[in-house]
């Protein structure tokens, strides 16, 4: 085959390429090595060996093993039938005298009344009974907070032949705030506690200081801070707060380092981004963004096309994202401040939703991991391009990215913490002291939402969150041990 | 290349070995020598990276590294503008500048016009072939293709790009 003239177009690397690239990989670390997998058939081989034994046993136990074997095997069986079992209190009547009851395993709390004798049903509390208990404000058994959330799912039931359900506790969340909620629910161990997590962007905190409603949940976290009306109609009725503070939701917008960081304000991203604007004549009228400069948002900023890359605005991440960039100069009208209680709607339609003409460009190649580099390459080839990022982004400190502050804040912990950086929420967790008072699911939940996390295992849903300073966290920490009163 | 264990490998020696392997294997897929440095740098830098992740019985490291390259490669491509279609690049180049014409005169650029009506996986082969060169038996397993199937494609390309080629340089002779 005379395929000469294709060997001919190969060419030898220049040397000073090739020596450089060595020397660049001579310093370079290897990564660790990972741990070895098990090949698909030796996993196969031992699990059925391992099942296969697990099977016997359980066979032979319960059939002619002594007592002490049987017990050994069906108690932990028995007890992870129970937590099947969750919110299924009615199968409780299936139950009936005489069957195999065992001593149950498990946590601590577990009341004493579950050693009692089977077949006493006069003694056996009901999901009933822990619930008037609650209502009388006796609060000193830990597992009856989540019992008095009328359809928690929780209750424990004791010697009659059934056992208790996790703890439970609900907690109402912001649209912002829920995906952080969602995850720390989830670090909470299942096996002792069940947190509910329920998105709820009307009035949570009716929710919370309600006595007597159905919905009435346990805790709520949100993105802002309790406002004053809000404080002050639940103290109204006698209950007193615990504020206890999760972390940040930050952004931070970045460009290639080409021609150095844009010094924004919150108000020249608002001009910038948001689709409709107030009219410069008639502040009280609303019109489409006309702006497509910097430098018609604010004379000093550089006459580069407005054109900022972000997540999909209908996505959560979008959502979230619209808030950061355009609340805070929003927040700086009066006209559009007078109507954030009157017409939540017309605000949240103001404040809450970015241009669609091209000033804000939305990319798939945002959030994903694997894209991070793809994502931030984008900057280096359209240097006046602004991208978002979250606050710690591997393909932004490769690329060496500028950061462009914001009210003259970089979005580092010192102005997170003081809130001078305008791209910030804080996320705050409340609950009640009565609710939260010997509650383990509530603090399971609270150290679930202040454990750190790296960046790097952080779920695509919470990108933006910030976790706590070390100084911040123990105070947190500590407003929750203590159950410290919120003085507003 | 026997299959060595990550600790006997030599590392510098592959390297030599691989590394022009690598440059010319992306020369030969872009049809350019734009970016081909990034691109080298960016596939060894991963892979010595990662380097402890290569399991020597599953591929031989020329497999594993090319791997690699053709992932990097699917990458830079991926967030390319499309293509020129073979008309327009050939008006383009007819009416660009001197160096331009100096370009299209090189070998490289002519296999990149010629190439370009070709299919991915097609130019692949082209690429591992005689930028990298690779076996067939290597190329199989990069391909998904068997050895003999890699074979037959390469004899069929070879003979039309010959065809074309010595055409292309007679009309430009005349």
């Amino acid at each position: 085959m005379n395929d000469e003239f294709l060997h001919r177009i190969r060419k030898t690397p220049p040397p000073q390429f090739l020596a450089g690239l060595k020397a660049k990989l001579d310093r370079q670390a290897s990564a660790p090595v990972p741990p070895r997998r098990w090949s698909f058939t030796r996993g196969l081989f031992t699990g059925l060996l391992l099942g296969g034994a697990a099977f016997a046993l359980t066979a032979v136990s319960l059939t002619r093993g002594p007592e002490s074997l049987r017990s050994l095997v069906r108690t932990p069986a028995e007890y992870f039938a129970r937590l099947m079992r969750g919110s299924g209190q009615g199968d409780d009547k299936a139950w009936a005298p005489g069957q195999h009851q065992a001593v149950p395993l498990g946590p601590v709390w577990l009341p004493d009344r579950a050693t009692e004798p089977s077949g006493s049903a006069a003694a056996v509390p009901t999901q009933s009974t822990g619930f008037a208990v609650k209502q009388d404000g006796h609060s000193g058994s830990v597992g009856s907070v989540g019992s008095t959330a009328p359809g928690a799912g929780s209750s424990y039931v004791g010697g009659g032949g059934s056992f208790p359900g996790p703890e439970t506790i609900r907690v109402a969340a912001s649209s912002d705030a829920y995906p952080i909620a969602l995850v720390s629910a989830n670090r909470v161990p299942r096996y002792a506690y069940h947190v509910k997590v329920e998105l709820d962007a009307g009035d949570v905190f009716a929710r919370l200081c309600s006595t007597d409603s159905p919905n009435r949940v346990e805790a709520v976290e949100l993105s802002r801070r309790i406002t004053s009306e809000e404080f002050r109609r639940c103290a109204r009725d006698g209950n007193k707060l615990v504020e206890i503070k999760v972390g940040y939701l930050a952004i931070v917008l970045a460009r290639a380092p080409l021609y150095g960081p844009l010094h924004l304000t919150a108000r020249d991203l608002f001009l910038a981004l948001a689709r409709r604007i107030p009219d410069p004549a008639h502040p009280e009228k609303f019109i489409n963004n006309p702006n497509t400069t910097w430098n018609q948002v604010d004379g000093s900023l550089p006459y580069d096309r407005i054109q900022v890359i972000g997540p999909a605005p209908g996505s959560a991440a979008g959502t979230l994202v619209a808030h950061l960039l355009l609340q805070g100069g929003c927040n700086a009208y009066q006209s559009i401040m007078a109507i954030r209680d009157s017409d939540p709607d017309g605000y949240e339609n103001i404040c809450g939703t970015l241009r669609t003409d091209g000033a804000y460009v939305q990319t798939d190649l945002f959030g994903g991991s694997s894209s991070n580099w793809a994502y931030s390459d984008l900057f280096v080839t359209n240097p006046t391009q602004i991208g978002i990022f979250r606050t710690n982004d591997p393909g932004r400190s490769r690329n060496n990215l500028v950061v462009n502050s914001v009210d003259g804040a970089e979005p580092a912990p010192a102005g997170l913490t003081a809130g001078t950086y305008s791209v910030a929420e804080t996320v705050y967790l409340y609950t009640k002291k009565t609710h939260a008072s010997g509650a383990t699911a509530f603090m399971a939940f609270v150290n679930a939402s202040l454990t750190r996390v790296s960046p790097y295992f952080l779920e695509r849903d919470t990108w933006a969150f910030v976790p706590l300073e070390t100084a911040e966290m123990s105070s947190s920490l500590a407003t929750a041990t203590a159950l410290k009163e919120l003085q507003f | 290349m026997d299959r060595l264990s990550t600790d006997e490998l030599d590392w510098d020696a592959l390297y030599a070995d691989l590394a022009p392997r690598v440059y010319n294997y992306f020369r030969y897929r872009m049809g350019s020598d734009t970016d081909v440095e990034e691109l080298t740098s960016r596939t060894f830098e991963r892979a010595w990276r990662f380097r402890s992740h290569y399991r020597p019985d599953v591929a031989g490291f020329p497999t594993w590294l090319f791997k690699i390259a053709q992932n990097v490669g699917l990458d830079y491509r991926s967030r390319l503008r499309p293509h020129v279609p073979l008309e327009g690049a050939t008006e383009i180049a007819g009416e660009g500048s001197p160096e331009l014409e100096a370009e299209l005169s090189s070998d490289l650029a002519r296999l990149a016009i010629l190439t370009a009506t070709l299919s991915e996986r097609e130019r692949e082969l082209i690429a591992l072939k005689y930028g990298a060169s690779l076996n067939n038996r290597l190329i199989a397993g990069l391909t998904g293709l068997s050895e003999s199937n890699v074979g037959t494609v390469l004899h069929r390309l070879v003979r039309k790009l010959r065809a074309q080629w010595y055409g292309h340089a007679s009309i430009s002779d005349e």
